[in-house]
């Protein structure tokens, strides 16, 4: 898909404006996010670096980045599920109005499955493989709502069939591993959305499945956001993937936001050489052998940032300029399209970044 | 948040646990290999007019019924329990590692071999034992024989597992294929990869050997009296438990600490193999 | 559903079938060394007053003239008709001389099956939970502990502290419970103990693994995610994982109960099963010895089975793999 197909999908569903988020009506409310670890020599290594964000209720953001760029921790701190030895090291996060850097184990716990849910790349793995899927519909159902057993059942497996599933029942009577992957997906999003949370946060949840079940199940992620006014964060490496689903897009490089803004802008008029050769190295129809771009270089690891700008050394745009190698670009939070480099200027048309 | 603000300890050096236990084990041995030296009264000897006398600094561990320093009598049955634990350990390691060896090389023989060690395993040890006994007598090669025939099979298994994983390295195929005598193979190339967990599964087996050797002399069918042993000391003192705790606490206690001494060195043993190996296996 | 059933049929005659070979050589082993080991149960119960011709008389009686493979195909050829013998010291059918004996040892295996299942899981759980804090270490430090110490040791010490010490239970001896319910449970109480220690301490550090590792596995982290509370999170489903390998140590350690009550047995003086085979083996009883170590290799066996059993009940992929 070219990129003015992927947003004209886009802009289709996204009513309202893609302007900067007030924090007054955000849904979440990501301030100056610093997370670190340490290593083996007792030194503090930072994971994400003054990371700001926000998400009004309803709305759809796409988080994209490789690996190594910290997105996974990024909604992961969202939900107060930080693996070991990562700590928060200065910021804040706000969801509704409870900050999650400061609550306890037991608000957390009251917000997880009621206020916000959370779907995996691992869809079977991410089911208790001992315990039948009605048994674990039912389980999160009862987790929340006081009702007998024979209910929640009856609600769940009108889930299961909201969520595309053909055969409910068959399906609840049925452990993890009979499943396909599509189908795992599905009852992980009943599973999540089953006590209607204003929150749905997919990471990389299409990743590992079929390139046609990761259309299908998009789709439903679209229908969650449109029936039930779920706000949705997707987490993904692939651009194609969220272009049909959300309202902005945010890139992340080493632990940081370079770029965000409208699905449209972003992906038609990228402000950020990074987004820009992101969207080049897509492979393009009737491109010939060898001819296909790549951004040569790696991701730099937590703890080997480079100073200044951390895209400075694999960017044609820098030219070796030294303010790039010596001061760390901001990202506005004010603009509706930011984006987090000295000479965002320069970058009229998508390809002026490459040459 | 899940994660908690403190930092990781560096590296420490070898636990605390780790080295008591060395140290345990060498006064232990000290016991075993000194025994009457460094007896103050003698093992067997009784002491005018001191019948049943609680600990004191006269005697560590107090007097039994036959007027006897039970300390003394605790370093001399070091010796049982020493000689019976290694012997069980070695024996049953070279048996267990022979078997266990045999079969993966010659796979011909596993199923009929792993059949009649499934066989052992199911007999109860405690049954097992007794019946050797039974047969051959009282004694330290008789009790090292009978615990050895109880242990080997599941040293067996696990360098059956080893070797079965090392036979099927294409190396190993190699000389097979080359024709080279299968004992060659299995000499060479199997036996030091198996030596690390023989090593380990042995150190288990001595501290159970010590055990199980406690409750045959306890019933009085390991090493016969007059040898003092930590088990015939606690099967006397059982009938003066209502009179003397210290006839059952000292000798039971030299049977735990050298028992749980051997198994912290076993952990040790097995954590620094997994280094070497490269993780959990 | 049809294969289901299917699939666990013939599991459980593969399982059968390989049990058999086992079994034989235990009979073998038995018979053999019983005999091979000196002594003559009609010397020995006739002591050394007996005259040659009573000897032969009663050796006639009791089926011991004769070659060795004479004698072990008449045992086979009786016991397939269910026929285990007579005690030459009890006088009396094999059979009925175990069961007599079987109860204090049951009574005494069930309680401790009892202590490991309901404190060993539960401290795993919370060990493996609270991974390298100090409840951990002290509870692994407890159960190292445990598995260290010789059993009768523990019981001898338990005697001193609880009945010589503060009189609060019998120092030895069994009572039925028809006879007196509480002073049952008072004289089960300590020998059930003790021989549940060492077995009980093994059972935590199981399922402590467990808990560790499936702490690690992303199902945990989505089931935190569903907002489920950590509680049941343990207790529900991270137990159920950790059943497979529990459940293999717990059947294990309650067929090794029978016997390795011997030594308990004999500190507690009670009159059960493994009190029951030292005897004969002491005794050179030989058809009791036979039947009595058989039916003990046995009931392992059978034990194991079961367990096996339980592992395809918990977890639905080990039925699956087997079909």
């Amino acid at each position: 898909m070219s990129p003015a197909s992927c947003v004209a999908a886009a802009a289709g569903h996204s009513g309202g404006q893609p302007g900067p988020t007030r924090q007054a009506d955000a849904l979440v409310a990501v301030d100056g996010l610093t997370l670190a670890t340490w290593n083996e020599h007792g030194e503090e290594i930072r994971l994400l670096d003054d990371l700001s964000l926000a998400l009004r209720r309803g709305e759809a953001l796409g988080i994209i980045g490789e690996s190594g760029s910290g997105k996974s921790l990024l909604v992961r701190s969202i939900f107060g599920l930080l693996p070991k030895g990562v700590h928060v090291a200065g910021g804040a996060i706000q969801v509704d109005d409870t900050e999650i850097t400061s609550a306890g184990a037991a608000q957390l716990q009251a917000l997880r499955g009621s206020r916000m849910g959370m779907v995996f790349q691992d869809s079977i793995g991410s089911l208790d493989p001992l315990f039948k899927i009605g048994s674990q519909l039912v389980e999160a159902i009862r987790s929340r709502r006081r009702m007998p057993q024979r209910q929640a059942l009856q609600e769940g497996l009108k889930l299961l069939a909201d969520v595309g599933i053909t055969d409910p029942n068959r399906v609840a009577h049925s452990y993890p591993h009979e499943l396909s992957g599509g189908m795992a997906q599905r009852v992980a999003i009943a599973i999540a959305i089953c006590n209607s949370p204003s929150l749905l946060i997919a990471d990389e949840a299409t990743t590992a499945l079929d390139v046609t079940i990761q259309a299908q199940v998009i789709e439903l992620i679209k229908r969650v956001q449109s029936e039930r006014h779920c706000a949705i964060i997707f987490v993904s490496h692939n651009l194609a993937a969220v272009a049909g689903l959300v309202d902005r897009v945010a890139v992340m490089y080493a632990g940081r936001i370079v770029e965000i803004g409208s699905t449209r802008d972003v992906l038609l008029a990228p402000r950020h050489p990074y987004t820009a050769a992101l969207l080049k190295s897509r492979p393009q129809l009737g491109e010939r052998n060898g001819q296909r771009f790549y951004l040569p270089g790696n991701v730099p690891a937590p703890g080997q940032w480079p100073s200044g700008c951390r895209f400075s050394p694999r960017c044609t745009l820098s030219r070796g300029r030294e303010l790039c190698s010596s001061v760390q670009p901001a990202l506005d939070p004010l603009a509706s399209h930011g984006s987090a480099c000295h000479f965002r200027d320069e970058m009229v048309r998508p390809d002026d970044a490459l040459r | 948040m899940v994660s908690k603000k403190t930092s990781p300890r560096r590296s420490r050096g070898p636990d605390v646990s780790v080295v008591l236990a060395f140290v345990a084990l060498a006064a232990i041995l000290a016991a075993v290999v000194l025994g009457d030296v460094i007896t103050r009264y003698g093992a067997t000897t009784p002491i005018l007019g001191a019948r049943l006398q609680p600990p004191s600094l006269a005697h560590f561990f107090g007097t039994d019924n036959f007027a006897r320093d039970v300390f003394d009598r605790a370093i001399v049955g070091a010796r049982t329990s020493i000689i019976i634990g290694l012997g069980t350990a070695i024996v049953s390691s070279v048996l267990g590692g022979a078997c266990g060896i045999l079969v993966a090389v010659w796979r011909g023989l596993d199923n009929f071999v792993m059949r009649i060690l499934d066989g052992f395993i199911a007999f109860p040890p405690i049954i097992l034992a007794i019946l050797i006994i039974a047969t051959f007598g009282g004694g330290y090669w008789q009790v090292i024989f009978a615990l050895s025939v109880v242990f080997f099979p599941r040293i067996a298994r696990v360098t059956r597992g080893v070797s079965l994983g090392v036979t099927s390295a294409p190396f190993v195929e190699a000389v097979k294929v080359m024709g080279g005598p299968r004992w060659r193979a299995a000499v060479r190339h199997v036996m030091p990869n198996t030596i690390g967990p023989i090593a380990v599964q042995a150190t288990y087996v001595m501290a159970r050997a010590i055990v199980i050797d406690a409750g045959l002399s306890f019933l009085g069918l390991s090493v016969p009296p007059p040898t003092p042993s930590w088990g015939n000391m606690l099967g006397e003192g059982r009938l003066y438990i209502t009179q003397a705790w210290w006839l059952t606490i000292a000798p039971g206690l030299c049977i735990a600490v050298t028992a749980m001494a051997v198994n912290i060195i076993g952990d040790w043993l097995r954590d620094k193999s997994d280094v070497i190996t490269g993780g959990k296996r | 559903m049809a294969s289901r059933q299917n699939s666990i049929t013939r599991y459980l005659a593969y399982r059968v079938t390989a049990v058999i070979p086992v079994i034989v050589v235990i009979g073998l082993l038995t018979f053999t060394l019983s005999r091979l080991a000196p002594g003559n149960p009609i010397e020995l119960m006739l002591g050394d007053g007996a005259s040659q011709q009573q000897v032969a008389e009663l050796e006639a009686q009791w089926g011991l003239r004769g070659s060795l493979g004479s004698q072990l195909w008449h045992w086979c050829a009786n016991m397939l008709h269910g026929n285990f013998g007579k005690s030459i010291f009890f006088d009396a059918p094999v059979g009925h001389v175990i069961v007599q004996h079987i109860w204090p040892t049951l009574s005494i295996s069930g309680l401790a099956l009892v202590i490991m299942i309901a404190i060993g899981i539960p401290l795993g759980l919370i060990a493996g939970h609270r991974r390298d804090t100090v409840q951990d270490k002290f509870l692994m430090s407890l159960s190292f502990l445990g598995m260290s110490l010789p059993e009768f040791w523990v019981g001898m010490v338990l005697v001193l502290i609880f009945a010589v010490h503060l009189g609060l239970l019998p120092v030895s001896g069994y009572v039925a419970p028809d006879v007196s319910l509480s002073g049952w449970l008072h004289s089960i109480l300590l020998p059930g103990i003790a021989l549940a220690v060492d077995q009980l301490a093994l059972v935590a550090r199981i399922v402590r693994d467990s808990v560790i590792s499936t702490s690690e596995e992303p199902w945990v982290t989505s089931l935190y995610a569903r907002g489920l509370k950590p509680r049941t999170i343990l207790f529900r489903h991270q137990l159920k994982s950790s059943l497979v390998a529990a459940i293999t140590v717990i059947g294990n350690a309650f067929a090794g109960f029978i016997t390795a009550a011997v030594v308990v047995e004999i500190v507690f003086n009670i009159p059960g099963f493994g009190w029951l085979i030292t005897q004969a083996a002491q005794r050179r009883d030989y058809p009791l010895l036979q039947g009595a170590v058989l039916l003990a290799a046995v009931s392992y066996v059978v034990v194991n089975l079961l367990v096996d059993m339980l592992y395809a009940a918990i977890d639905p992929r080990i039925r699956d793999a087997g079909a």
